[in-house]
């Protein structure tokens, strides 16, 4: 059975002027157990991972969409360094990184994608133009994956409204028909540890 | 988000179903979880079931079920009697029932309750139906619908295996639902049979289905 596996996760603090807690990036080095790549350096054929964002918001945010996902280690489709962890282990796992974060590491980029047809994207649009997105820049750029048109919205000059509308959109627990998952709420740039601010 | 009301949660089992299919070697379970009644000790029973088909779950789907409510022992919706609980010790509190899954005769010795599903048929509908897994004592729906219709006593002991209840919806059209009990081979294969997207899951208490109560008043109905 085809699964993901988690190769290294990390949670990114920040502490955004103007919110009272702080906001938590989880970010997670995943790849799928049967997607191989070439390493371009060495020419060995190595399993495909990349840096994701997995849970995004404040803590009791986070805590939630990882209970969410911890279904997925129920079923054996989500393990860690390819071995099974039961969903306890992996709450615990998360509880355990938000202890410990990282603050402020600038692997994190808050672009918000998504399909071009969503139900959502008058809404983020709307809401970007009210964040004040940085004038001048490309701050709404279409693109085309697997097919599919998208929409990126980035360089927000406001990070409240950012994370306001991170939160909003990336809960289960919210009454929209349509959620964007956290993956697409923002891009990691690489291995969080070496982007220290 | 807390909810004013929230549930107390006092045990859970996991119930071992008998399989549907010939052959089949993986056991299906059934997670039910022990509601405490509002200002009372006593407590009634409910399912950890989607509603979507008949409710023949593999175990890991016990466990997902599970983590889908942790959100509310998260939230504070869901308590155990201890109080509340942080979402890694509400499922560590199942790890018994998951590991040791109950028998169906064990359970309902132990609450005196059997999982019926009932199936809404509307006269139209119900009257094609035929009844291959179970051994009711008409061929039809038809010859049913003609006896209940022309107040004749329905021959057989129609809550053997079957409970038909009689509904009136908000635009006054009738509709008959059809109960199955679940923990029976041949009830599990007859709700297979009907994949039909009314239905829901109760708990009934087996002393509570009297045929004779049914054949009198059911037609009167409750309005759903």
């Amino acid at each position: 059975m085809s699964h993901t596996i988690e190769y290294s996760a990390v949670a990114l603090r920040y502490d955004v002027f103007g919110l009272v807690r702080p906001r938590f990036v989880v970010a997670a080095e995943l790849g799928a157990n049967n997607c191989t790549r070439f390493n371009p350096r060495t020419g060995r054929e190595v399993r495909a991972r990349d840096w994701q964002v997995q849970f995004i918001g404040d803590e009791d945010a986070v805590i939630e969409q990882a209970i969410w996902y911890s279904t997925s280690c129920a079923t054996g489709a989500y393990k860690v360094d390819g071995r099974f962890i039961t969903p306890q282990t992996m709450l615990r796992r998360v509880r355990r990184m938000l202890r410990h974060p990282l603050s402020g590491s600038r692997a994190f980029n808050p672009t918000i994608t998504m399909a071009a047809t969503s139900e959502l994207l008058p809404r983020v649009l709307s809401a970007a133009h009210e964040a004040q997105v940085v004038q001048g820049l490309p701050t709404v750029e279409l693109d085309l994956y697997y097919s599919v048109h998208r929409v990126k919205v980035r360089n927000f000059r406001s990070m409240v409204a950012y994370w306001d509308l991170a939160e909003c959109h990336a809960s289960w627990n919210t009454e929209l028909r349509e959620r964007i998952p956290p993956h697409d709420m923002g891009q990691i740039w690489g291995d969080p540890h070496q982007y220290r601010s | 988000m807390i909810d004013d009301k929230p549930e107390v949660e006092v045990a859970r089992y996991v119930i071992a179903l008998p399989s549907c299919k010939p052959g089949e070697q993986q056991e299906n379970v059934l997670p039910i979880v022990a509601i405490a009644d509002e200002g009372s000790s006593a407590h009634h029973y409910k399912a950890l079931w989607s509603g979507q088909g008949v409710p023949s779950g593999w175990p890991y789907e016990v466990t997902s079920a599970v983590c889908r409510r942790a959100v509310s022992a998260h939230h504070g919706s869901l308590l155990l009697p201890s109080g509340r609980c942080t979402p890694e010790r509400y499922m560590d509190a199942w790890d018994d029932a998951i590991a040791s899954p109950m028998s169906v005769q064990a359970f309902t010795a132990r609450s005196g309750l059997t999982a019926v599903a009932t199936y809404w048929f509307t006269p139209a509908q119900f009257e094609p139906l035929t009844f291959a897994h179970t051994d009711v004592p008409w061929a039809k729906g038809a010859d049913l619908l003609a006896e209940l219709f022309q107040e004749r006593p329905v021959p057989g002991d129609v809550n053997r295996y079957t409970l038909v209840e009689v509904a009136l919806t908000s635009d006054r059209s009738i509709l008959l639902g059809m109960g199955l009990d679940l923990l029976t081979q041949c009830g599990r294969r007859q709700s297979a049979a009907w994949n039909n997207p009314l239905r829901r899951l109760v708990f009934r208490p087996t002393a509570q289905i009297d045929p004779a109560a049914f054949a009198n008043d059911s037609r009167e109905g409750v309005a759903v």
